[in-house]
């Protein structure tokens, strides 16, 4: 089977709604911190996850061909269909994360913005961290449905448990990255050392979440070269170009490469973050498109 | 065939499928379920195959293997969910209590 039904936009939409949702909880978090470094990031990752979203939600709807069949999917809304429910979940989640890049965006642009700039609303903390609180339950469920909708296939490499627990930590792994990179980009000419206490937290989040990325990557392997019918598909993915992406790309960029920088006792220097931050998304990138490519037998 | 819709705009509008109207040896039909012709059954419905046969009489008439229903447990997508879900709030939930604890506070 080598007919391609799902193609490069869902690679896209899947890297990018994953991006976006785990840019948001990065957003959550700095939002409950002060100093530079943190509103530069809360800023910049709560810019980033709408932006990611719309780029993935547009993905989608270009794949699907056909306008009647986008409209369909909006009107109906199925529970035992992920493609139904994930569809409702990101649009929701897309819309909070639009609130919550309000909230973070400096007073005087915010107060430029027609009918709802002066709400007394954007003055009130308590209703922030509200927002970031549902949206970060929003995201945790856009980030598994990324990995639910490919199990719920007929191929035999996404139908794997682990898959949903995959695509989370990658998603939160590339959205960190992304929200982070973005952070320091803005402060990179002015205050480059405001973003010590981001990295250092970055730094121990990523030393839980990395290890935990490798060994739910691994089981995705193993379960499926335990079973003598779907041998086959782990022996497809792990070899020829695209073992090579797997191996080299989505393992030793995306996690190896990042756990030995986290990984030593030294602080994370700013030049060693963008590294770390590069090797992740694209690592991150990588992995969901070895998965699409490989699963449908075309690498 | 990418992506048959079973040519819903054409359901829609109460005609068949062109694959159906267009088959020259009367080989696909199209029909609801329930409503077509007497002891058919729709063959491979449960059972996650590409396609669903409707035959008249046995499967195995049709030298087609029994067909293997799909374990309800491990097939539910509840579980794909839950496998996501728990423990990625759990890790988010660690991450929340590492910055409200403020164990990283010295910036």
């Amino acid at each position: 089977m080598t007919e391609i039904t799902w193609g490069f936009p869902v690679v896209l939409d899947l890297f990018f709604a994953g991006m976006g949702a785990g840019s948001f909880c990065l957003a959550a978090i700095a939002s409950r911190r002060e100093g530079q470094g943190w509103t530069a990031c809360f800023r910049m990752a709560s810019l980033l996850a709408p932006l990611a979203v719309l780029v993935g939600l547009s993905m989608l709807v270009t794949d699907l061909g056909y306008k009647s069949r986008f409209w369909r999917t909006m009107i109906g809304f199925n529970m035992k269909s992920p493609m139904s429910t994930g569809s409702y979940l990101l649009s929701a989640f897309f819309a909070v994360s639009i609130i919550f890049a309000i909230y973070g965006l400096p007073v005087d642009t915010r107060d430029r913005i027609p009918l709802l700039g002066r709400v007394s609303i954007w003055n009130r903390p308590q209703w922030k961290n509200r927002v970031g609180v549902i949206g970060t339950i929003l995201a945790l469920g856009v980030s598994v449905y990324t990995g639910v909708l490919l199990s719920a296939s007929v191929i035999p490499l996404w139908r794997s448990l682990s898959l949903p627990l995959l695509f989370f930590l990658s998603a939160v792994s590339t959205g960190f990255a992304g929200g982070a990179m973005l952070g320091m980009m803005s402060l990179a000419r002015t205050n480059p050392e405001a973003m010590e206490g981001p990295l250092q937290f970055l730094k121990r989040s990523y030393r839980l979440i990395l290890p935990f990325y490798l060994l739910v990557s691994l089981a995705l392997v193993f379960s499926l070269a335990i079973f003598p019918s779907t041998r086959v598909e782990a022996f497809g993915l792990t070899t020829g170009w695209s073992g090579l992406i797997w191996w080299v790309g989505a393992m030793g960029l995306g996690i190896i490469m990042p756990m030995v920088l986290v990984m030593r006792g030294k602080k994370l220097q700013v030049g060693e973050a963008w590294v770390l931050f590069g090797c992740l998304l694209g690592g991150g990138f990588l992995l969901r498109l070895v998965l699409i490519y490989a699963g449908q037998g075309a690498m | 065939m990418r992506k048959c819709s079973f040519c819903i705009q054409r359901i829609d509008r109460g005609k068949e499928p062109a694959c159906v109207a267009k088959c020259t040896t009367g080989a696909l039909t199209y029909f609801s379920e329930g409503k077509g012709p007497r002891d058919v059954q729709a063959y491979g419905k449960d059972e996650r195959l590409h396609m669903v046969y409707a035959v008249e009489g046995r499967p195995e008439d049709y030298a087609l293997p029994e067909p293997v229903p799909l374990n309800k447990v491990t097939s539910l997508q509840a579980w794909k969910w839950l496998i996501g879900l728990v423990p990625g709030g759990v890790t988010l939930a660690w991450l929340w209590k590492k910055i409200e604890d403020g164990e990283m506070r010295h910036d």
